[in-house]
């Protein structure tokens, strides 16, 4: 059932997100010939310096669009999809609400990895139109280079931020879930309870963001690592595991929400 | 076991305000049940504990011998008084989605029904009048082989051609073993397919008895009990 639910929450994100990530790469391509074919890019009263500027500003307003809707969508969509009317349908499904939570967690996560993986590219066909192929190739080859050095010298270090990136982005997500669920136990005076559900979930966060910093600055100094990489290594998995407990409280409290204080109106 | 529904000593409140109280009540297979009382009397509360979508303040309740959670709803069938299907889907979504989610679902049956209103499978459901949304809805509902329906205010807000239409599906298309909780206003129009009749009032239950029952001992029909017992 997991399988099935993740299929219909890509088919019902895809309506969003494909046309958003046509126009973005096409704005791109867009961008890139009237940058490649302007006449004089300085003198913006020309046709195609227009051209640049109009398409440049659509290429960065896209842009934010993308990222802004990545994020947030995710948060309406699991709202929309569960505590208003389409939780009539979503609700009654032979499914457990952690599927519910899971799927929507896994489907916004393969959103974010297509939305970077589009960014990459954008950027890619911004590099090869503007400077050519050659420059792109020995601007891969630099890449790869730093990798290796990268890989070579802090592995840890690199894995450690991945997946430090991978947990606090989860317990954010998984945060603004438990928050959202929140509002809905307290839907028959929902505007005052909206409002304090938003107010709790700040709260939340500036806890654990400072709490977390406080817990990691006591480990860095009761280890006291001698090198940068050693620091690295630590605050990284400091705040990987703290992310990861937060992530397993909030998970644990949407589910506990669902499974028993649905208060769908 | 005979029931299909059992609810004991069931409460629900909503923070200060009570819906349900103490309710007691059990259903049996293989009937068409009719839900009425006033507005405000507890109905959509009762259905929506049945469905899994509110969570009982106390007291319990069983389908099927089992307590609200994933095997119950895969035997219930709810038709809300509200239009759930996501706006973005074309019928052939949501026809995909019944087909993946119920295995009771039967996809030929609910294309011959739409088929017969003039619903192509490729119509979009935002471009639906919601006459047509609450027909696509119903088709979706009664296409499940359910073992108990649950049909919140099904045809109110429509023509009496529709509602023929929809009483007409859901009578000829339900399990002759399954039961259907049907919540309505429009007594007249279902009476004369309703076997039993449950009248709640103030959360509590009021009435409970066979449509043959009420005519024999009161010499009325149903309709008439329901305007002499919530009298205002």
């Amino acid at each position: 059932m997991l399988g099935k639910l993740i299929k219909h929450d890509m088919r019902c994100c895809s309506k969003a997100f494909i046309p958003m990530l046509v126009a973005y790469l096409s704005v791109c391509l867009l961008m890139v010939v009237a940058i490649r074919y302007a006449d004089n890019i300085d003198n913006m009263t020309s046709m195609m310096g227009i051209m640049v500027a109009v398409t440049t500003t659509a290429f960065v307003g896209l842009l934010y669009a993308l990222l802004f809707y990545s994020f947030f969508g995710s948060v309406s969509r699991f709202k929309k999809n569960l505590f208003t009317d389409e939780g009539y349908l979503m609700n009654t499904l032979p499914v457990k609400p952690w599927q519910h939570i899971t799927s929507k967690l896994l489907s916004s996560f393969i959103w974010y990895a297509i939305t970077l993986a589009a960014i990459f590219l954008s950027m890619a066909i911004l590099a090869v139109g503007i400077s050519g192929l050659d420059e792109i190739g020995r601007m891969v080859s630099g890449i790869i280079r730093m990798m290796k050095e990268l890989l070579k010298e802090g592995v840890g270090v690199v894995m450690l931020g991945l997946v430090m990136l991978l947990t606090s982005g989860v317990c954010v997500l998984l945060l603004l879930y438990f928050v959202t669920a929140l509002e809905n136990v307290f839907k028959l005076r929902k505007g005052v309870f909206g409002l304090l559900s938003f107010i709790a979930g700040v709260v939340l966060f500036w806890l654990i963001s400072t709490e977390g910093a406080r817990f990691v600055i006591n480990v860095v100094e009761a280890f006291d690592p001698k090198t940068t990489q050693g620091t690295l290594e630590l605050v990284f998995g400091c705040v990987s595991i703290f992310s990861a407990l937060f992530s397993v409280v909030f998970f644990i409290g949407t589910n506990y929400i669902i499974s028993h204080k649905l208060n769908l109106e | 076991m005979n029931e299909i529904l059992v609810c004991s000593d069931l409460c629900k409140n909503y923070g200060q305000k009570t819906a349900l109280s103490h309710l007691e009540l059990t259903l049996e297979r293989g009937k068409i049940i009719g839900l009425l009382g006033p507005n405000g009397s507890g109905k959509t509360t009762l259905i929506k504990l049945i469905a899994g979508l509110l969570v009982p303040t106390y007291g319990s309740l069983t389908v099927g011998g089992n307590r609200i959670g994933v095997e119950t709803k895969k035997i219930v069938s709810y038709l809300p008084e509200r239009t759930y299907i996501p706006e973005w889907m074309k019928v052939k979504d949501i026809l995909d989605f019944f087909e993946d989610f119920y295995s009771d679902f039967s996809r030929d049956r609910a294309v011959e029904m739409l088929t017969s209103l003039n619903i192509a499978v490729g119509d979009k459901i935002k471009t639906m009048s919601k006459g047509t949304k609450e027909k696509v809805q119903l088709i979706l509902v009664m296409s499940r082989e359910a073992e108990l329906y649950l049909l919140d205010e099904p045809i109110a807000g429509v023509d009496p051609a529709a509602r023929d239409y929809i009483l007409r599906t859901i009578i000829t298309n339900y399990n002759e073993n399954a039961s259907i909780i049907i919540s309505t206003h429009l007594i007249t129009d279902i009476e004369p397919v309703l076997d039993d009749v449950v009248m709640i009032q103030n959360g509590t239950l009021r009435i409970h008895a066979s449509v043959d029952e009420i005519r024999e001992k009161n010499q009325m029909s149903v309709d008439a009990l329901f305007r002499e017992v919530f009298r205002c």
